[in-house]
């Protein structure tokens, strides 16, 4: 048998003819047994009734010519001030449009007069002479990546074409025949000057860089210290390297083929010394060694801190570095250390990335805070990846001195949406109260609606419930939505509804108070009882409401609610007798004859027993009505002589 | 115009009384006013209370339809279109009204308990009439709207949603509690509650 709760949401269905066959059935066969939801259906239908008579508006007065007529004229008159509009900015247009063309005339005259002469002539010749000279072209025929060293060749034009797109020409293993056949080609044409590369001395130079490495690796210093010893090393390399590039070789270029040489520690120097350098393609290179398959971690560790000794062009590259368990308490020391918006950057780049990877994320995330406002607005933002990402920034957040007062501030600064997005995301995940206005509005635009709503549902401090009844008030949501997200909330934080019971019990109050039984109810589930129960007591609402929460806690309520309506029982006055007798019932129905035995006490066992033989004689949920019209006129006396006693005891 | 030219707009069919009125056709949207005209009054008359008002606001509601008929699109009824612009013009008129005038601050909540009042007699039908239309007027605007569309002009729960720009689901939320808001209104007079004590 279906309870009130729904039988009455049932008959206010039933006005549309939306119940099924099953559901009608039900409801008749619990509208049989309680006289209240009768009650409340023939009400309803005389409701209906009620709308029906309500007289039609004399529709038969309206001339409908004369109606015709008057819109007629409205548009006339809304036409003429348009076109009034119109010619007002036309003429407003025109004013303008002359006294510019009159200023410009006036200031072209003052030019004439005034500054014609020699200045003309020498703003003609810097323009001239800032027009670069026409660039000679970079390209070697058949010149590639491979061959980006050689001689002859500019490092600035080596450079651009190690960008360019892929390499046209030879390889390093490329034979001289091919060589030759792309010399003819047409684009070779355009250059037939140029002298034919030397594949083999390029090769040779590509070697001696190689070596040159080698043997500064070999010839170690004897101090134990790691920088004492690349410095060392680093010194021995400069010599040899000089003598290559005095050839007219990019040795830059060269030793950019040694970072991919077999010997990780060659191949560590040659990272070392071309982060030296600093130049972005170098850096490139460097960082790609990270990102290789199978690069052996001395060479991995090498680069990693060659980029992070480039200083902030380095830094954007150490993504990788990160990703790496063996290298990301290296990197995060460094990076913190360093602190910089770099740091930053690839930091919260990196933590953004690391979507499977809870360890990671916890690194990056505490390493994020340990660097202070920059950080904690990197970790908001952060927030918006959800999962694991958002989990780590959201336990390094509520972990951080100053991070929610910082958010709350950040709550009211402008931004993008996406911004905006992730920090009221933040905000409601760390349950900031300064972000429930906001949830209540974007709760009511639709286009946030179901966000705002699960956000509500998940706030982890107390507040979101009074939103929710707001929004309920509001009268813009369904039932379902609003019952379901105060559901969310009241079986995190069961008390979060006595709290707002116990704010809203003040004048002026009552309307609200009466949403709030509605939205308990519709919430149909036990978490709302100990509102409910509050609610039974509160002298702030009428007494058949308080009514419809006793019986409605009968359903939902448990022992704890029992005991809480045996306390209000016991101070109820003779007029509540409806309402003492509803608390009874409940009570009963939550703890049996045991708990109603309590509640009178061995002085007044006589009213409980009888009580008791009437409640089990006629079950509460066949005619809950019946039995409190009954009960209500048995506990009359009771009542009264209590409420003598109180008035005579000092 | 001739009234056989009226005459033949009345008999042309919506769609092309409406592309005729987008045409500049003035008599096509005569027609139009001709048609729609008593509907809007009439929800207007329940929606705002006095006739006055109702008629100046309706004469406006054509007047802005005039202005935006390039904004209406054919695929919704031209009366549901018609509808929501009276809503927002109701819906100003409210507000200024609530500005120039103190808000009524007796709660729905606050009707005697008249038990004995019952609808039987003819006096009865009257006064639960009168009490009705007072507490339909007291509604909050949105529950008043969707009440008045759906339980008075009989409108089906998407066309009252479309009117007053919400869902379906959402407007029958709002009729529902518009009726349960009456119902706690009206309790004496229906008959309902004060003899029960249970949901």
């Amino acid at each position: 048998m279906i309870r009130c709760s729904q039988a009455r949401r049932r008959i206010l269905a039933s006005r549309d003819a939306r119940l099924s066959l099953a559901e009608r059935l039900e409801l008749d066969e619990h509208l049989q047994g309680c006289e209240a939801c009768r009650a409340l259906d023939l009400a309803d239908a005389s409701l209906d009734e009620a709308l029906a008579a309500l007289p039609e508006p004399p529709i038969e007065r309206i001339d409908l010519d004369a109606a015709v007529r008057a819109v007629r004229a409205r548009i006339d008159g809304a036409e003429l001030e348009r076109s009034a509009q119109h010619a007002r900015r036309a003429r407003l247009r025109r004013w303008v449009g002359w006294s510019v063309a009159a200023a410009a005339v006036a200031a072209l005259a003052g030019w004439l007069i005034l500054g014609r002469g020699g200045s003309s002539t020498a703003s003609r010749n810097e323009l001239v002479e800032s027009v670069p000279p026409p660039a000679t072209s970079p390209v070697v025929p058949g010149s590639d990546v491979e061959l980006d060293g050689a001689p002859e060749q500019p490092s600035s034009v080596a450079q651009a074409d190690i960008e360019s797109d892929p390499p046209r020409a030879t390889r390093p293993d490329a034979n001289p025949s091919e060589i030759a056949q792309l010399s003819e080609s047409p684009a070779v044409d355009a250059e037939p000057e140029e002298p034919p590369i030397d594949v083999e001395r390029h090769d040779r130079a590509r070697a001696a860089v190689r070596e040159a490495f080698a043997l500064a690796v070999a010839a170690r210093a004897g101090s134990a210290e790691e920088s004492d010893v690349l410095a060392a090393r680093l010194q021995t390399v400069e010599a040899p390297l000089k003598d290559i590039a005095a050839d007219g070789w990019n040795v830059s270029v060269l030793a950019e083929r040694v970072l991919a040489d077999a010997d990780a520690e060659v191949a560590g120097l040659a990272a070392r010394w071309l982060a030296q350098k600093g130049d972005r393609l170098s850096i490139n290179k460097i960082g790609a060694v990270l990102t290789r398959p199978n690069a052996p971690a001395a060479l991995r560790r090498q680069a990693t801190l060659a980029l992070l000794d480039d200083g902030e062009p380095g830094i954007a590259a150490l993504g990788p570095a990160l990703a790496d368990a063996e290298l990301r308490a290296l990197t995060l020391e460094r990076l913190i250390a360093r602190g910089s918006p770099a740091s930053v950057e690839v930091m919260a780049k990196a933590l953004a990335e690391t979507r499977q990877d809870g360890a990671a994320a916890a690194d990056l995330a505490h390493a994020l805070a340990r660097l202070g406002e920059p950080g904690v607005d990197a970790l908001l933002e952060s927030v918006r990846h959800g999962g694991l990402v958002a989990e780590s920034a959201l336990s390094e957040l509520r972990r951080t001195r100053g991070a929610p007062e910082r958010l709350a501030v950040l709550l009211g600064e402008r931004a993008s949406a996406r911004v905006i997005d992730a920090r009221i995301e933040a905000a409601a995940r760390l349950g900031l109260a300064e972000v429930l206005p906001l949830l209540r509005e974007r709760a009511l635009d639709r286009g946030h609606r179901n966000e705002a709503l699960a956000q509500l549902s998940a706030f982890p401090s107390r507040g979101a419930l009074a939103i929710v009844l707001e929004l309920w008030s509001s009268s813009r949501f369904g039932e379902d939505e609003l019952g379901a997200t105060a559901r969310s909330i009241l079986e995190r934080d069961p008390l979060e509804g006595l709290a707002l019971v116990g704010e809203l019990e003040q004048p002026m109050q009552e309307p609200t108070l009466h949403d709030l039984v509605d939205l308990l109810l519709a919430t149909d589930s036990r978490s709302a009882a100990p509102s409910l129960a509050r609610l039974v007591g509160s002298p702030w609402l009428p007494s058949d409401e308080r009514q419809w929460a006793a019986v409605a806690l009968a359903e939902l309520g448990s022992a704890e609610e029992a005991q809480r309506l045996a306390e209000t029982l016991r101070e109820l006055q003779p007029e509540d007798q409806r309402l003492a007798a509803a608390c009874a019932l409940a009570i009963h129905a939550l703890g049996g004859a045991s708990a109603l035995r309590e509640t009178f006490g061995p002085a007044d066992a006589p009213v409980a027993e009888r009580l008791i033989a009437l409640l089990e004689r006629r079950p509460s949920d066949r005619n809950p009505a019946a039995t409190i019209s009954r009960a209500a006129r048995l506990l009359e006396p009771w009542l009264e002589s209590r409420t003598l006693a109180r008035r005579t005891t000092p | 115009m001739p009234r056989n030219a009226s005459a033949m707009h009345d008999a042309l069919p919506e769609a092309t009384l409406v592309e005729r009125a987008r045409a500049g056709d003035r008599a096509a949207f005569d027609a139009l006013v001709r048609r729609h005209f008593g509907a809007i009054d009439r929800m207007l008359h329940r929606l705002v209370g006095n006739a006055e008002d109702a008629e100046d606001l309706a004469q406006e509601c054509f007047v802005r339809a005039h202005g935006a008929l390039g904004w209406y699109r054919s695929d919704a009824p031209f009366e549901a279109w018609l509808r929501r612009i009276a809503l927002h013009l109701a819906h100003d008129h409210f507000r200024s009204r609530a500005r120039r005038t103190a808000r009524q601050t007796e709660g729905l909540e606050h009707v005697p308990d008249r038990a004995e009042q019952r609808p039987e007699s003819e006096a009865g039908r009257r006064e639960l009439s009168g009490r009705l239309a007072a507490a339909i007027e007291r509604l909050p605007e949105r529950l008043r709207a969707a009440l008045v569309l759906r339980a008075l002009e009989g409108l089906e729960y998407e066309d009252v949603g479309r009117a007053t720009g919400v869902t379906p689901a959402t407007a029958r939320t709002q009729v529902m509690q518009a009726r349960k808001r009456l119902l706690r209104a009206l309790g004496p007079w229906l008959g309902t509650r004060k003899e029960g004590g249970a949901r």
